[in-house]
């Protein structure tokens, strides 16, 4: 029993593809043996096709379903404020808390920074510490000091745009409002460049060393030694340069600027990175909401009715999302 | 590979219920590789029907072989569905015994499935039909889910069972349904063989 057991897994394993290169080996040397593991190998293999035809038995009635009934609504609209479910009332008291929690601990690091107090501060959550250091190299900058060093690890993006965002809650901030959930959901499906990186390799001398770098820096995390060397490139900025621009601006959380500079390159279809601007100035957009409703809209009726559009999938996915 | 290949590819393998279905819908509301199919079909003594299972078929097909790894990204899925939909109606084709001319060097260059496996497919298709309808619906949509991966707490809630231990003693007894109704059709062993 116990042997039957085994060799029912192991040819289970095998079918799966999941034994290792030598127990693979063994077993299809066993194969070319052993009758009796053949026919059990060959009756197994029945059942896994048979399991296979059930799902495409059971998309065949799908199919038959969303003649009439797709299981998605295409485009559906911006959810609206008026008529919260519960569902959505939990989430609308959840933001409130952690507007109130952002401007608490944005004056706390107010006080702090007059104190010359330190960039972590003990006890406080760790989204709170990315965000004195926001304060803190803004303040920077307002005093004409250097930049400090501050490295961007990849991966840390969703925070500090988070932390960014807490801060756009303040209302002497900006009359621009961002919520939270909705960076992150934009955050969530951002993707980072790789057609520009592979475009890349081919470019060489001049300014497009200082480009390429810029694409390195970018890859590191280091997005604002990026921007600043793609500033530097002399001459009109072409649309990669542009398109660069936009992806630093959205990984430092800064989605209007990453807006203003993709939105150009959205408009022309003659452009390699057109399908990509136009995805992109839709995530930033996204993560600007509810402030950018208008111009979120507009743009999501164009992809939305935009057949060949290559973001079609993630499109539908993210609006599911949004709904 | 593009990015929304690879999205939809992810899609597709991936374990959430609502993530497959739109990547599966994806496929059935393009309107531009219906007209393919449609034109396709038509233009190789196929009708409006045949167009209608050839195009379902092909995505069908599309989706058994993204998840179990036959295709290798080699051209984009747009492309391979084309040659998934020329490799079905030549075999449908030859089962209806109807002459059909030489290959074309792109109805075979993809690695869709291997030319001379197309009677096999059809004849273990109706093989399969039968051996579906022996578990019943209930057992065809669990055993499904199971292939996909699904885990027992998944499978639980979608099919309404207790508990996920529940989901898995059902599971259990539907594969021993589908494994007597296979052992006692032995003469079609060799039709699912790869060696």
């Amino acid at each position: 029993m116990a042997e039957e057991r085994y060799q029912h897994q192991r040819i289970e394993d095998y079918i799966q593809g999941i034994l290792s290169p030598d127990e693979r080996r063994r077993f299809e040397s066993d194969l070319k043996n052993d009758a009796q593991l053949q026919e059990n190998y060959r009756l197994q293999l029945m059942e896994h096709e048979a399991m296979d035809h059930m799902i495409g038995l059971d998309l065949k009635d799908r199919f038959s379903r969303w003649k009439d009934d797709p299981p998605v609504d295409p485009g559906p609209a911006l959810p609206s404020p008026a008529g919260p479910g519960r569902g959505r009332l939990i989430l609308l008291a959840a933001l409130a808390i952690l507007a109130l929690l952002a401007l608490m601990l944005y004056y706390t690091s107010k006080e702090a920074g007059k104190a010359g107090g330190p960039d972590h501060n003990p006890g406080i959550p760790d989204t709170a510490v990315w965000k004195n250091r926001e304060i803190n190299s803004r303040d920077t900058f307002s005093t004409g000091q250097d930049e400090p060093k501050i490295e961007d690890p990849p991966g840390r993006n969703i925070r500090e745009n988070i932390s960014r965002d807490m801060q756009k809650q303040d209302p002497e901030d900006s009359d621009d409002r961002y919520d939270v959930a909705y960076a992150r959901i934009a955050n969530d499906f951002y993707q980072e460049p790789e057609d520009l990186y592979a475009g890349l390799r081919s470019q060489k001398d001049g300014p497009q060393d200082n480009f390429g770098k810029a694409v390195g820096l970018f890859r590191t995390g280091k997005y604002r030694e990026s921007l600043t060397l793609l500033e530097g490139i002399p001459g009109q900025p072409n649309s990669n340069v542009q398109y660069l621009k936009g992806h630093n601006f959205f990984r430092l959380g800064r989605y209007d600027e990453a807006a203003a500079v993709w939105a150009p390159l959205a408009k022309d279809p003659m452009l390699p990175v057109y399908e990509d601007a136009r995805w992109n100035l839709f995530l930033g957009y996204t993560a600007m909401l509810p402030g950018s409703k208008g111009r979120w809209e507009l743009l999501r009726m164009a992809l939305s009715k935009d057949q060949n559009f290559n973001y079609k999938i993630q499109l539908v996915d993210i609006l599911a999302k949004l709904k | 590979m593009d990015s929304g290949d690879k999205y939809l590819i992810e899609a597709l393998k991936s374990q959430d219920p609502g993530k497959r279905d739109r990547a599966i819908y994806h496929f059935y509301s393009d309107h531009d590789l219906k007209a393919f199919v449609t034109g396709y079909i038509k233009n190789h003594n196929g009708s409006e029907e045949d167009a209608d299972d050839a195009f379902q078929e092909a995505i069908i097909l599309l989706d058994r072989n993204v998840r179990n790894g036959s295709f290798r990204g080699d051209s984009s899925l747009k492309t391979y569905f084309f040659a998934i939909v020329k490799w079905y109606w030549l075999a449908v084709q030859r089962k209806k015994r109807i002459t059909v001319g030489p290959l074309q060097p792109d109805d075979i260059d993809i690695g869709v499935e291997s030319v001379e496996d197309d009677l096999i497919y059809l004849e273990k298709k109706e093989f399969l039909d039968r051996a579906v309808a022996s578990v019943g619906l209930r057992c065809r949509e669990l055993l499904g889910y199971y292939k996909l991966d699904y885990s027992m707490k998944e499978i639980a809630s979608l099919m309404g069972f207790s508990s996920p231990a529940m989901a898995k003693k059902q599971a259990y007894r539907c594969r021993e349904k589908l494994r007597e109704f296979l052992s006692g059709h032995s003469e079609y062993l060799q039709l699912f063989s790869n060696h």
